[in-house]
């Protein structure tokens, strides 16, 4: 591959959301009198750059920290360092209705299509409230303008009043992603949004976030443990472990030559019809983040650690396009 | 020809289910045999009856609610339907094993590990509580659990997910049954860790024992299985070998299945295709073909009749009209 593509690709133009040096820790209590004892570090030091349009695909195992990272940009978690600039606005500290206009640009939609939805309001109701809450017109352009989202997002008319609960997974998650849709957001998080569909309903409600993408020219952040789904959504893929960003790079580079030896084994792992040959299976399971291990977090289970990925982090580093933090690459 | 006795054989096994909103049929007309050292893959997508198919096997289906309305279920070339309770503990467990879908609740969580295990061994066979306990812990190291000897008094929830399982594996092997039925095992898991055990089923498996192995991933079927049954709405619309039904799928519900699967590195932004509407629900399954709504080559006699199977080969077989010879013409775009 063409190393000047690569490099050409890893770069970000028209910067939407800028991470740096994000964390996110949960304190570890203990005893009666509450104390902390420790941190988990769910997200550990990440920098991440989203542009404009673009969709940056987050992978990695349960326990990695991507849905916190997905929610810390949120501001649904506390973050414990770092800053996240969004649209050239430094998120911390903001106040009134600043960060009110910065919530309405920022939306999610979430892994589970019919817990997210309030049982007890009609799907028009959902749809509607944050356009009425935030009064982006009046009472009846707003229910017009939901009307037409649910069109759009592919149902039918006599979907307005019904509940949540007499639709199937796949519509619960075309009504998430209306209601998502409703406040024209610049950037959506995706949080798992299409694990829990059968495969011929989740590849319908994929086309329908790249249509929309296309349509309005909002930025998805998409967290999915399911590589080959993210490779199909994806401009560029981080792969996270143990709460930091072990690569990133454009989704060829990531697929096609994987650098960090994690990223390999992922790939190696996915089960995909027609492929032959012996698979790479790496040993053992994911530490706790309650005790990581020291130096690179991925050593006990790298086939090809060596004595200074005990002792040291690697930091993350440009190699032919990508970023990738391992001791091992250069 | 000697016909050799299969080691399963269903014969039109109907499974219904009484609901509040009527009879639900979950399993509707099945045909399939598992023969010894196979590996079989039931796909499907949800709702559309594999869970129900396989764990009719073992009988764990209540009944009530369910009720098997007709049909046969030979193993060995015994009837398990027609036998009693206790003839049918004596096989489950010792002839028939299962790995379940979530071991976090197939596992009890007020019994140790090691006793769990001792129980299963115990039910099935002649051993003193220390025979068995050493046995047992043989079981966990071969499942490749480390510390063995310290996991055996552990309780279930002090372990992953992927360890659970693991139990579970040497739990359904420790009796060495001539069938496994496997119900999604690795659903819940990590790629990475769906790979460690999947190496381990392949490992632990007999040469003459069979799996039955229930998923809805069409990548784990390529890796695992010899021959694949898949199931939609309810019935089996496509039976064949691995290459049979992968390189030439002859059901439309079939080849749009293969091809919604995203492939890895397929491309940026592509649309996938997809199969249009949804699963049909089992209460209001549309008439003649259950597939017709969402068939891109449905035509009237779809809407009208069901398909009966027809034979490809030998061993592949499929339920659509685009296979019979005189509808060929004009409407063929397979």
């Amino acid at each position: 591959m063409a190393s000047e593509q690569r490099k050409q690709s890893t770069m970000v133009e028209n910067k939407l959301l800028d991470i740096r040096n994000l964390e996110t820790w949960f304190p570890v209590k203990r005893g009666i009198l509450s104390r902390t004892v420790g941190h988990v570090k769910a997200v550990d030091g990440v920098s991440l750059v989203i542009g404009k349009g673009e969709t940056l695909g987050l992978v990695g195992e349960s326990g990695c920290g991507k849905t916190t990272l997905g929610r810390s940009l949120l501001g649904l978690e506390r973050i414990h360092g770092g800053e996240i600039f969004f649209d050239g606005t430094n998120l911390h500290g903001l106040t009134g209705n600043v960060l009110r206009d910065v919530r309405r640009r920022m939306q999610m939609v979430f892994q589970d299509p019919l817990s997210s939805l309030n049982p007890r309001m009609s799907v028009l109701d959902s749809v509607t409230e944050g356009m009425k809450a935030f009064q982006l017109s009046n009472a009846r352009e707003c229910d017009e303008k939901g009307l037409s989202l649910l069109k759009e997002v592919g149902l039918s008319g006599d979907a307005l009043f019904r509940y949540p609960h007499e639709f199937s997974g796949g519509q619960c998650q075309r009504i998430s992603i209306a209601r998502a849709l409703s406040m024209r957001p610049d950037f959506i998080v995706c949080d798992e949004a299409v694990s829990a569909l059968d495969v011929s309903v989740q590849a319908q409600v994929v086309n329908l976030l790249i249509d929309l993408q296309e349509k309005y020219g909002q930025s998805y952040l998409f967290i999915s443990h399911d590589l080959s789904v993210v490779s199909h959504i994806a401009d560029h893929i981080a792969v996270m472990y143990l709460g930091k960003v072990v690569e990133y790079g454009s989704v060829s580079a990531i697929i096609h030559t994987p650098l960090h030896p994690y990223t390999q084994a992922l790939i190696d792992a996915v089960p995909v019809p027609g492929k032959q040959g012996k698979k790479r299976v790496i040993k053992g399971e994911t530490p706790s983040p309650m005790s990581p291990p020291s130096g690179c977090p991925f050593h006990p289970r790298c086939p090809e650690a060596e004595t200074i990925c005990k002792s040291q982090v690697p930091e993350l580093k440009s190699l032919s396009g990508c970023l990738v933090s391992c001791h091992l690459r250069h | 020809m000697i016909m050799t006795e299969k080691l399963l054989d269903i014969k039109n096994l109907t499974v219904t289910f009484k609901t509040d909103d009527g009879r639900v049929l979950a399993v509707d007309d099945l045909s399939f045999s598992v023969d010894y050292g196979e590996t079989v893959g039931l796909v499907g997508e949800s709702g559309a009856g594999k869970s129900v198919t396989a764990m009719s096997i073992p009988r764990l289906v209540p009944s009530p609610p369910s009720q098997v309305e007709h049909g046969e279920i030979r193993f060995k070339g015994r009837d398990l339907l027609k036998m009693n309770i206790r003839d049918m503990r004596k096989i489950r467990g010792k002839e028939i094993g299962v790995i379940f879908q979530d071991p976090g609740t197939a596992l009890s969580p007020l019994h140790r590990v090691g006793n769990q295990l001792v129980e299963a061994l115990r039910m099935h066979r002649n051993l003193s509580f220390k025979e068995a306990w050493a046995t047992a812990e043989s079981w966990l190291a071969n499942v490749k659990i480390p510390d063995a000897k310290e996991r055996m008094f552990v309780y279930p929830h002090q372990l992953s997910g992927g360890m659970q399982q693991r139990v579970m594996i040497a739990m359904a092997l420790i009796q060495e049954p001539d069938l496994m039925i496997a119900d999604e095992p690795t659903t819940a898991l990590d790629v990475t860790i769906q790979a460690q055990v999947f190496n381990l089923i392949r490992d632990m498996k007999k040469n003459d024992s069979a799996m039955l192995l229930i998923t809805h991933d069409m990548g784990v079927v390529w890796e695992m299985c010899d021959r694949v049954l898949v199931m939609y709405a309810s019935q089996l619309v496509e039976e064949g070998l691995k290459d049979e039904i992968f390189s030439h799928p002859a059901h439309p519900y079939t080849e749009g299945l293969l091809k919604s699967i995203p492939s890895l590195g397929a491309g940026t932004g592509k649309r996938l295709p997809s199969i249009r509407g949804q699963v049909p629900s089992a209460l209001d399954y549309p008439k003649g073909c259950r597939f017709n709504d969402r068939c891109p080559h449905a035509f009237d006699r779809c809407e009208k009749e069901s398909p009966e199977s027809v034979h490809l080969s030998k061993t592949h077989r499929a339920s659509c009209f685009l296979l019979v010879p005189e509808q060929k013409e004009g409407t063929h775009g397979l």
